[in-house]
């Protein structure tokens, strides 16, 4: 029992902490230019009169049970959206509450509560088994599902297996536990010592025939004479002494069958006492898990719930700036690492080409609680952050399915306008502001004008489809005359070169010249010179292609 | 009628009024459309890589094809682009080949049937003037407007097919139904300056601002855009940005919302409300 109680005291004082720390967090974290100016106190100030109008407002208040009842409980945004996912979560998240309740907390809740409690009768003992089946079912389905989803398979890492993990240890202990007790001679011994002092000597030999054919116990080494006398006096020693707190094993409808299971090893985990060591096996693993629970996916077991209530309260139009800056911060903890934001997002596929993980949601976000928690990322992590974050389109689709109820939107809104200050900003930027340092300071050497033969990027873009068309261009001007952005620039200098003369240097083999000009990246892309060109000359295209070698040379390599 | 709708990134939190607006208009027209999850139209990538642009293209084409229907997009981006991905892959085996073997992993195949069809073409040509004619309510009186073709949908002809890309007239065709009357404006076909924005905001603005005092130079009462993109430069980009006072400015009004005025459809549909520069004077118009 000490050991129980001092690593009981241990997990429980890091757990606290840890929720402290989280707290403090929910209040501290700035995401986006505008949340940096906001104090702490500020932000807390600032939450507690939202939450008290929310309190004393009838409409939010109706909105907070609504929300509470349909999507905290039932969950019902992730029932419409996948049934298997939500016979997953509420089958952990019954099974598990159940137990934590009725069997963990059972000295505060269920004793009090239920006068002839006690955990080896029924209805408690077959509850604690319907309980644990659930969350073994639950944890089955999640791991199937991140086995046989590619999409998940992709992104599940190694918190979300050690969550499952510390889960399974935790319930698979407590089966074992049931089942090694309950063959445990020592246990039926410890029992007789501790209860039975009603009884006689002479009623015990028969006791022991009555829970050795009715309650599985096994008693190794001990020759048992079952007889049909020997039955009937053990019957009335075990109703006069036993019966009132023993329901029979076989309810135990799961640990039964385990205990059946370990009937042949009984001599050796008797003298082992292999219930003792369970005992440690399961306690540990619980304590392991509640000490974890502030710096694990665990976590959402405290945060998604607020987040699901804040989202069903204020949905994404969340008037203070201090309140918006407090929720992104708090959204960043309420991560289940689903998933379902990265199987539905719009922009998904593009991993089947760029091969960068933080093209999608759920890696961003945890990319993003990395640069918040103090961690500097590397600069090719925060280059491919800084990538997968401008290729997503601000959509909404996550934000809509998100089970958390996680505003990913403003998330990305304001990671985005961060990340535009530092030195990975958007790609396209990034380049422009290369090719501008470039087209101000010019080589003063006299290039010479290439054989296109030797030129590998003027080689690609001869062959491809609609790039080819260059070598037709006769500079007619047609081109520039029509483009919008030659219109507005004060001179060519500004814009570098104009659209024939970049046709005019592919002819000449200058593709390096084409790549060095501003103009690439000032182009609108409307189309005007290709529609008007009187050779067919596919311009804008050309400039996309020319696009597309710069950003896989400069950017990418 | 039934088609796929596409409505495109844009439209689902910067411009729901462009979708509820077309969804009420297009049922009143006897349109069935069908919610399909699609992915984005690969517009935004054209500038980063052709092969991530074709693949979320061709991904959304074969999606379709699963589902035997036609597109109709909102946005005239995202028509452009899924037009243009439909020919090169046509016309490109060796791109193709790439494709569709990136798309039978997912279970998808690209066969090139997919019709697509931006809103403008749908109303001009598959519902037709006499139908929308008849759902006519309320016609405009004295309400000018400058019609804003897009590029994308417009350009490159060859490829688009959508109107005649020198002039056309399929948006002026659509707007006198509702009693309002189209301007001619020099500006017409040019480009509203969103592809280079949060890229060159310089430049975005300042083509927008030549656009705006075109419409105003024609006394244009506001303009009209079939294209998410478009409206967001029109509208919100307009009003936070180029810093005119609301009697400089020039408004905007999606082409579905201006149709829903005028059928006599609910203002929640139609919602005006959530445009940014002020819209609620049209009503004076009727």
């Amino acid at each position: 029992m000490v050991i129980f109680k001092i690593s009981f005291f241990i997990s429980f004082a890091i757990f606290a902490v840890g929720m402290l720390y989280r707290f403090f967090g929910f209040f501290q974290v700035a995401i986006g230019p505008e949340a940096k100016s906001f104090s702490f106190f500020k932000r807390v100030t600032t939450f507690l009169s939202s939450l008290f109008i929310v309190f004393v407002n009838p409409l939010h208040l109706f909105r907070l049970c609504k929300s509470i009842i349909l999507d905290v409980v039932l969950q019902i945004q992730l029932l419409r959206q996948d049934f298997l996912k939500w016979c997953m979560h509420i089958f952990i998240y019954c099974g598990f509450m159940g137990l934590l309740l009725i069997h963990a907390l059972e000295d505060y809740i269920s004793e009090p509560l239920f006068t002839d409690y006690f955990s080896t009768i029924n209805p408690f003992m077959l509850l604690r088994n319907v309980l644990g089946v659930m969350v073994i079912l639950g944890l089955v389905i999640a791991i199937q599902r991140r086995r046989k989803n590619t999409g998940l398979r992709l992104i599940s890492k190694k918190p979300d297996f050690m969550a499952i993990i510390v889960l399974a240890v935790i319930m698979i202990s407590g089966f074992l536990l049931e089942g090694s007790k309950i063959i445990s001679a020592p246990v039926f011994d410890d029992m007789i010592d501790e209860w039975g002092s009603m009884l006689d000597d002479e009623e015990i030999s028969p006791l022991k025939v009555y829970w050795q054919e009715e309650y599985g116990v096994v008693f190794p080494k001990q020759t048992i004479e079952v007889t049909p006398e020997a039955l009937e006096e053990g019957e009335i020693a075990h109703d006069n002494n036993c019966g009132f707190c023993h329901s029979k094993p076989v309810w135990a409808f799961a640990s039964y069958p385990i205990s059946v299971g370990m009937r042949p090893m009984a001599g050796l985990f008797n003298a082992l006492r292999m219930d003792i060591v369970l005992w440690y096996v399961h306690f540990l693993s619980c304590f392991i898990g509640l000490a974890y629970l502030p710096f694990s996916k665990f976590l959402h077991i405290i945060t998604s719930p607020i987040s699901i209530l804040v989202n069903g309260i204020a949905g994404q139009n969340i008037k203070k700036p201090e309140n918006r800056a407090t929720r992104r911060a708090l959204d960043l903890q309420a991560c289940t690492h689903c998933g379902t934001c990265t199987l539905h997002c719009s922009v998904a596929p593009v991993y089947q080409m760029f091969s960068n993980a933080y093209i999608f949601p759920s890696e961003k976000l945890l990319a993003l609680k990395e640069r918040t928690s103090g961690v500097s990322l590397s600069p090719e992590i925060q280059q491919q952050f800084s990538e997968g974050s401008f290729i997503c389109t601000n959509c909404n689709r996550c934000s809509e399915l998100c089970p958390a109820g996680i505003n990913l939107q403003d998330l990305w809104i304001e990671s985005k306008k961060e990340i535009a200050q530092e030195q990975f900003g958007d790609p396209c930027v990034q380049l422009m502001a290369v090719k501008e340092a470039k087209w101000s300071q010019p080589s003063k050497e006299n290039i010479k004008i290439a054989s296109p033969k030797q030129k590998t990027d003027l080689g690609i873009l001869e062959s491809s489809m609609q790039a080819g068309s260059f070598s037709l261009c006769y500079k007619c001007m047609i081109c520039t005359t029509s483009c919008p952005i030659v219109g507005i620039a004060e001179d060519y200098d500004a814009i570098g070169m104009a659209p024939h003369q970049i046709m005019h240097s592919l002819s000449l083999g200058l593709i390096d010249r084409a790549m060095d000009s501003r103009m690439m990246w000032d182009c609108l892309t409307c189309y005007k010179c290709q529609e008007n060109c009187p050779q067919g000359v596919q311009i804008t295209d050309i400039f996309y292609e020319i696009k597309n070698m710069i950003f896989e040379k400069e950017y990418k390599g | 009628m039934k088609y796929a709708l596409f409505s495109g990134c844009k439209s689902s939190f910067y411009l729901p009024q462009y979708r509820t607006s077309s969804e009420a208009v297009l049922s009143a027209l006897g349109v069935e459309l069908k919610e399909v999850e699609f992915n984005c139209c690969g517009y935004p990538l054209r500038n980063k890589s052709e092969d991530a642009f074709l693949l979320l293209a061709a991904k959304n084409l074969a999606i379709a094809e699963q589902q035997g229907l036609p597109i109709l997009t909102l946005c005239q981006c995202c028509f452009g682009s899924l037009k243009h991905a439909d020919h090169y892959l046509k016309n490109n085996p060796v791109k193709r080949e790439m494709i569709v073997n990136l798309l039978k992993e997912e279970g998808l195949d690209f066969k090139g049937t997919t019709e697509i069809k931006h809103i403008l073409t749908v109303l001009a040509t598959d519902i037709g003037f006499p139908a929308i004619e008849k759902q006519i309510k309320k016609k405009f009186k004295g309400l000018k407007i400058a019609p804003h073709y897009g590029c994308h949908a417009l350009r490159p002809s060859n490829i688009t097919q959508f109107d005649n890309a020198q002039a056309p007239t399929i948006f002026e065709d659509i707007l006198r139904l509702t009693g309002a009357e189209p301007v001619d404006w020099s500006k017409r076909l040019d480009c509203c300056g969103n592809p280079l924005w949060e890229k060159n905001n310089e430049l975005s603005l300042g083509i927008l601002k030549q656009k705006i005092d075109s419409a105003r130079e024609e006394s244009a009462d506001m303009i009209c855009t079939a294209c998410n993109y478009c409206q967001l430069q029109f509208d919100e980009i307009q009003k936070n940005e180029l810093g005119n006072t609301p009697a400089e400015q020039s408004p905007s009004i999606l082409v579905s919302q201006l149709l829903g005025l005028s059928m006599g459809l609910s203002d929640k549909e139609i919602n005006i409300e959530a445009n940014h520069i002020d819209l609620s004077g049209i009503r004076n118009f009727f």
